[in-house]
């Protein structure tokens, strides 16, 4: 589906938009989606402002370059309704899905909060990133060097699986 | 006993996780928080004898003993109805269910043990990641329900008595240079200059775009920095030997003497008694066993040892009498 702002690109990124009363799906892609700004009114702004010093390490200050008070929508998660207003104003989020629904907010506050947005540490059991073959042989390098023989198996095995993946063209 | 002992009482490691397609627990239905928790405990069964108490069965006291413990936090307790703890039998392994995230695995240490206690919670975490199905992305890591936590979803702690640094008012300063390392520092018992018993917590900001063992590393470097701090603090008290030793062994006399002792009191007067090991005017024989007296003589604690139903004041005849045996038959003033 192309994206339903621009038409141009595909879309990758689902929100829900409220205007005046009622609220609308659309469709972005990944440029639309980072430019997309959160309505905030004048009474969230000051509310923001009261909440920006004693928030959890300073999480919403870094919101504070997102503000826009010229937008008019506001991100709605489809799956638990929480909106960008609330993750603004609290720094929660309700469910996985918002991370997708606030992904440009996510990424603005938490690059300067956390210095990255890119996660490189632990991956749970069982999963692999097909876009992430050259980490995977990176640590691989590692465990080999470390002798470290359980996770060389692992890391093999996640290997494997996308070398099959491409072969099968997937 | 090195001087390390002296200074750092404990670590403490926690991982954050949640459970994939499920709100987080403040948007999570009594019935899917009820599920989750059953789901953690059949999970943890392979690790080892865990001991459930659900927040809605537990009373006051008794959460309130477990917060001092320190093996739940106070959100739990106070703001989740929902929510669960599952102990192991040495009380070295907690797991909250559904504070602020749905599971919270955490383990803690004394002395300082960071590999050693990320090694115990990431076995947890493997098997639990087994049975679980963590909501993860690639990009975010582990998601959390705040975006703090995120990637890791891991907090290392590391508790640290610092009185010098206090009394000389230099902690200020102290928790600014530890800042630019990413790393927080808080008051165990309050916040900065009236941090109840010189005890402070310090831990990472950062969970995101750095390993674990990064994490980790980062930690013990900043830790090294306020260890060395509070030595040269430590020399410095020595200045005035004479008022040092007064003010300790003061302290001394009254902890082991005084018939009544409020929370505050005993606090103050053991955490200069703790000074005084270092400077070799008082032999401790285990430092382990110092700050467990510490958490038994917490409010919660103090009323359970002496029955539910003490007063305050006889809570503070109670304490009084029991820091001054437990004292005196580990610790001696050698000056």
């Amino acid at each position: 589906m192309k994206c339903t702002n621009c038409g141009l690109h595909e879309a990758t990124t689902e929100v829900m938009v409220r205007r005046n009363n009622h609220v609308e799906k659309m469709f972005l892609c990944g440029e639309c989606a980072k430019n997309f700004r959160p309505d905030m009114g004048f009474d969230s702004f000051d509310m923001l402002n009261k909440l920006i010093n004693g928030s959890p390490m300073g999480l919403l200050s870094s919101f504070g370059n997102l503000f826009d008070t010229h937008a008019s929508r506001t991100l709605i998660c489809p799956d638990c309704k929480t909106t960008s207003e609330e993750f603004i104003k609290s720094g929660f989020v309700g469910c996985s899905k918002c991370y997708k629904v606030f992904e440009p907010l996510v990424v603005q506050s938490v690059k300067k909060l956390q210095q990255s947005d890119r996660h490189v540490g632990k991956t749970p059991y069982g999963y692999f990133d097909e876009t992430d073959e050259d980490r995977l042989k990176a640590e691989l390098k590692d465990a080999v060097d470390n002798g470290d023989y359980g996770k060389i198996v692992e890391l093999s095995e996640k290997l494997k699986k996308i070398v099959n993946n491409k072969r099968e063209g997937n | 006993m090195n001087v390390l002992d002296n200074i750092i009482v404990s670590t403490r490691l926690r991982l954050a996780r949640n459970i994939a397609g499920l709100p987080f627990p403040h948007k999570l239905n009594e019935m899917s928080a009820r599920k989750i928790i059953d789901n953690v405990q059949n999970a943890l069964a392979p690790v080892d004898k865990f001991s459930r108490y659900d927040m809605n069965n537990l009373s006051a006291i008794d959460g309130t003993i477990l917060q001092e413990k320190h093996l739940i936090s106070l959100d739990l307790l106070k703001d989740c109805p929902f929510g669960s703890v599952l102990i192991s039998a040495d009380e070295n392994v907690s797991v909250m269910v559904n504070e602020e995230d749905h599971i919270r695995e955490q383990v803690i240490l004394s002395g300082l043990s960071l590999d050693q206690a990320y090694d115990r919670v990431n076995r947890i975490d493997d098997v639990l990641g087994k049975s679980l199905n963590f909501a993860f992305d690639g990009r975010f890591g582990y998601l959390t329900s705040c975006a703090t936590n995120l990637g890791t979803g891991m907090r290392a702690s590391v508790m640290m008595f610092l009185p010098a640094l206090t009394i000389q008012k230099m902690i200020d300063g102290c928790i600014n240079d530890v800042g630019l390392l990413n790393m927080t520092v808080r008051g165990v018992y309050g916040e900065g200059s009236d941090a109840e018993g010189y005890l402070y917590q310090v831990s990472n900001q950062r969970s995101l775009g750095m390993k674990e063992t990064d994490i980790i590393d980062s930690v013990n470097g900043a830790i090294n920095h306020i260890v060395d701090a509070e030595l040269k603090a430590r020399q410095l008290l020595m200045r005035n030997e004479d008022r040092l030793k007064d003010e300790i062994c003061r302290a001394w006399g009254i902890v082991t003497n005084a018939y009544r002792l409020s929370t505050e009191e005993a606090m103050r007067y053991l955490a200069l008694v703790r000074l005084g090991q270092h400077y070799g005017y008082i032999d401790v024989s285990d430092l382990n066993v110092f700050q467990k007296l510490i958490t038994d003589c917490q409010p919660a604690n103090m009323q359970k040892s002496g029955g539910y139903s003490m007063s305050a004041d006889e809570r503070d005849v109670l304490r009084a009498r029991h820091i001054a045996t437990a004292l005196t038959s580990f610790c001696k003033k050698t000056v």
